[in-house]
């Protein structure tokens, strides 16, 4: 029989956190790592010294170089930041209010419903008057993607069951609001048709300094509520017949969170389209790294995702040379083998 | 006035069906450990977290937290309120998970608002997971514990919050010998250290005759019997499990129960066989 003292797990507690800031902190460096890599790369031959040059110092740059780097390179490699990270935001809370190591905004059918409620919006020319598209376009995206999560909400209470079941329920709304989506572009214009084909895969090349702007503010402004709520998602991975009888109100929180990722959801389908995998597999590389304690778990997700979509869009601009494949592609590419992978490793790990 | 808890008419539907049908648990005390028997789907676990305010009900189950306190409805009491006095375990134990056991406890902590900065709260777990010999699985994800351990675990989250009434689902039912009775043992040592009660389903007929002062017993969501356990009647485990069963004092004074026969057609014929003998 060990005995051990308060002390002895505070210091051996405080280890373990200052490892965990340590790797959050390497992550953030890979981060500036890649998002350097990221404004360096594209069809257009610039030297990289240049570029980089250019982000502290403007007036060295040439006039066309000047818009290459603030026009095109830096809100594409910014909004790839903020959408990893409002996609690895959303993925991890859902995993965790759901109890699903599969759980994600594409996996659960969040995505495919914003792209859904912003191409019905469009193509039948829903709009709020006096309010710009800029805010008008995620609103509708949200109100797709949160249905899509309270559906998925009542459908798991309503037909009881394990909440495992609420994947088998996220990939029945992925292929109905496929299909809609599909359907509705028979009565779309040329153009409005465009523009859904950019939502169902999704393209970084699209967004500038708004819609940069907008998908940051959304990560910003959701954070501190997930942040609120990481004793309440700690004690729910313990199980949540446990975490209930301690005072944690389940059902409430998961309704938070299917607002909260509906949410990021949306924005991040808006701007930049369907992108996949990304808030599957960068929460389990910061639980990986992290453990589960939500306090250092949430924002390593965040970090994860970043990274990953930053990594992913550089490698979108380096396969083809003189092009760039849309972002969507590449993720998806790379996830579904990383998505068996967890299937085999969690079933082992008895699911 | 002191610890204590009762219920009147206590009823519960769900989806339906009546599964508590008029409990009427006259006053439990403080020190008592109540062992709440029956087979599977007589209303235990049910009672049990109507009890923690996990399950509503109609009728009445009152608490007395003890000095200074009033006599309140569960139903009524913030959460909490009830979350503090009330500690329920359930019948699963924690899930397989990368968490360690000892930012579980801390969460628990944080959770019932009993946090009290990093040095007390480390001091308060190391106590709790000292006593359930769990010390050395402190800074080990879930994971890497048995069944067994994980829900020692559970135990240890419950006797965290220093709760006036415990009511723990089946805590034995991943545990060895040793184990059983250790948290037993543990059980009765905290109620009489904290002044508490505790309320405890269980399978095994036998640590419940031997561990608790007194015995619920429950069938098809009505109380069969409410005793003490030196008094449980054979007669009422015959109707209850439909099993033929003895109880005998063993030879240092504790009640055993002994299973003689099922109450199968076969053994019903045996019977009547021995009957007819006994007659002839």
């Amino acid at each position: 029989m060990s005995m051990k003292a308060g002390p002895d797990y505070i210091s051996a507690y405080r280890h373990l956190n200052w490892r965990r800031s340590f790797l959050l902190f390497l992550i953030a460096a890979s981060i500036s790592l890649s998002f350097l890599g990221d404004i360096v790369t594209g069809p257009a031959v610039l030297s990289a010294g240049d570029l980089l040059t250019g982000i502290f110092d403007g007036s060295s740059l040439s006039r066309a170089e000047s818009v290459i780097l603030y026009q095109i390179r830096l809100p594409d490699a910014l909004i790839a930041l903020a959408v990893g990270a409002a996609l690895g935001l959303a993925g991890v809370e859902t995993q965790t209010v759901l109890n699903n190591p599969l759980a994600s905004p594409y996996t659960l059918g969040l995505s495919s419903s914003a792209a859904l409620g912003a191409a019905i919006s469009i193509v039948f020319d829903i709009s709020i008057p006096g309010v710009a598209e800029w805010i008008s376009l995620p609103f509708f995206a949200f109100i797709g993607s949160l249905s899509a999560g309270l559906a998925i909400l009542l459908m798991t209470a309503a037909f009881g069951g394990s909440i495992n079941t609420a994947i088998l329920f996220g990939i029945a709304i992925v292929f109905l609001s496929t299909a809609l989506t599909a359907a509705i572009q028979y009565v779309a214009t040329a153009e409005a048709t465009q523009l859904i084909v950019f939502w169902t895969i999704g393209n970084l090349t699209r967004a500038g300094w708004l819609e940069v702007g907008v998908v940051s503010a959304v990560v910003l402004l959701v954070l501190p509520f997930c942040l609120r709520d990481v004793w309440q998602l700690t004690l729910l991975k313990g199980g949540e017949e446990q975490a209930s009888s301690l005072g944690v109100p389940v059902k409430r929180l998961r309704l938070k969170v299917i607002l909260r990722t509906s949410l990021l959801a949306a924005v991040a389908v808006c701007f930049v389209g369907t992108i996949s995998f990304v808030g599957l597999v960068g929460p389990h590389i910061a639980r990986l790294l992290l453990g589960e304690n939500h306090k250092y778990l949430i924002p390593g997700a965040a970090l994860s995702g970043a990274l990953l979509l930053s990594l992913a869009s550089i490698v979108s601009k380096s396969l083809l040379p003189g092009a760039i494949i849309p972002v969507g592609i590449v993720t998806s590419l790379i996830g579904v083998p990383i998505f068996l992978l967890l299937v085999l490793t969690q079933k082992r790990a008895h699911l | 006035m002191t610890l204590q808890l009762k219920t009147e008419n206590l009823n519960v539907h769900l989806s339906g069906r009546h599964i508590l049908k008029d409990i009427s648990v006259p006053s439990l005390a403080a020190g008592e450990l109540v062992g709440v028997i029956g087979p599977n789907a007589a209303g235990k676990s049910t009672l049990l977290r109507s009890l923690a305010g996990l399950q509503r009900y109609t009728g009445i189950a009152r608490l007395h937290a003890g000095a200074g306190a009033e006599m309140q409805d569960i139903a009524r009491m913030t959460p909490a309120q009830r979350i503090r006095e009330i500690a329920y375990l359930p019948q699963q134990i924690p899930q397989v998970s990368s968490l360690t056991v000892y930012e579980l406890l801390l969460a628990s902590l944080q959770i019932a608002g009993l946090s009290n900065g990093a040095e007390k709260d480390a001091t308060t777990i190391s106590g709790v997971l000292n006593k359930l010999d769990l010390g050395e699985y402190a800074m080990r994800p879930l994971s890497e514990l048995s069944g067994g351990k994980r829900q020692l675990v559970a135990v240890a989250m419950v006797l965290l919050k220093k709760p006036k009434v415990l009511l723990l689902d089946e805590p034995t039912s991943a545990l060895d010998l040793r184990w059983q009775v250790e948290v037993l043992n543990l059980t009765r040592r905290y109620l009489q250290e904290h002044n508490a009660l505790a309320l405890i389903a269980i399978h095994d007929l036998n640590l419940a005759l031997r561990q608790c002062n007194r015995l619920i017993v429950l069938n098809d969501g009505e109380i069969a019997a409410d005793c003490a356990s030196r008094e449980l009647d054979s007669e009422v485990i015959r109707r209850v499990y439909g099993v033929d069963a003895r109880i005998e004092l063993c030879s240092n004074g504790d009640p055993v129960v002994l299973l003689t026969a099922v109450e199968t057609g076969a053994s019903q014929s045996v019977v009547e066989h021995m009957n007819m003998m006994e007659k002839q």
